[in-house]
């Protein structure tokens, strides 16, 4: 899996997408590079799920792991563009519960645009 | 009438052989002309879930030992086993999954796998012991999700 991340152009919210699939394997690259976000201040992160071809628990669990160290430093973590079957899996394994999840990353930035601490 | 198709695998337990697996039973299963696709995305996680939990129950373990995936499938029936060489677990043991309302969701990250793979497909049974744990998914392909 690739993960390649961009500041929006407000600079306020931080963009992260994932290319491939999202298990077992691309789990301590996906939280190596959260970590480092919120080390380098980035508390108001947007996950871009276009490119996400496959999604399991392990990968679920990574993401509440961001989602978490997001408000523990007064931001937040949303989800953008999940295809039809991970959306699917987001429902049956309630995820959807756990995060707003945007039709659009465009959606989910301006959700998150000015709520930057 | 001839018996069920079987494609049998034994992988290395490392994490880079989970999509491996996934990849070649999805393909296995979506030979059955009348399988549903989102029922085939079902079957790829939950074998994600089991081959995940194997590999990890090698490295607790120490073990070198492959993990070995049979998938049979019969008509729109397909039964895929898993079988780890693991220390195997206490099946009551297992943390309930916290509801999503709570507090202490967001703490988590892990134990998803097993009540992930008893929503998605139609069956899970898992014999587990000393010796490794042996977890077993059945599931119909041609019928919608519950």
């Amino acid at each position: 899996m690739q993960v390649v991340h961009a500041a929006d152009s407000s600079d306020e919210v931080m963009i992260v997408r994932l290319l491939g699939d999202l298990d077992l394997s691309s789990v301590p690259t996906l939280r190596s590079t959260g970590i480092t976000l919120l080390a380098d201040g980035w508390n108001s992160v947007v996950v871009d799920l276009a490119g996400v071809e496959f999604l399991d628990s392990a990968g679920i669990g990574v993401l509440i792991g961001l989602r978490r160290r997001c408000l523990l430093a007064d931001g937040e973590c949303v989800l953008a563009e999940p295809s039809d079957g991970i959306r699917r899996l987001l429902e049956t394994s309630e995820v959807d519960r756990l995060f707003r999840v945007f039709d659009t990353a465009e959606r989910a930035t301006s959700s998150l645009r000015g709520a930057r601490t | 009438m001839s018996g069920p198709d079987e494609v049998v695998l034994r992988v290395p337990a490392k994490s880079d052989y989970v999509a491996l697996v996934r990849v070649v039973l999805a393909a296995a299963a979506a030979i059955d002309p009348d399988s549903r696709d989102d029922r085939i995305d079902d079957l790829r996680v939950a074998v994600s879930e089991a081959v995940t939990n194997a590999v990890e129950s090698h490295k607790v373990a120490g073990t070198d030992s492959h993990v070995e995936v049979r998938c049979m499938t019969l008509g729109h029936q397909v039964e895929v086993t898993v079988r780890d060489r693991g220390p195997g677990f206490d099946p009551d043991s297992v943390p309930q999954v916290p509801d999503a309302e709570s507090e202490d969701r967001l703490f988590f990250e892990h134990g998803l796998g097993i009540p992930l793979m008893r929503r998605l497909v139609d069956k899970t049974d898992i014999e587990t012991g000393d010796e490794g744990t042996l977890v077993r998914l059945v599931i119909d392909t041609s019928t919608k999700p519950a």
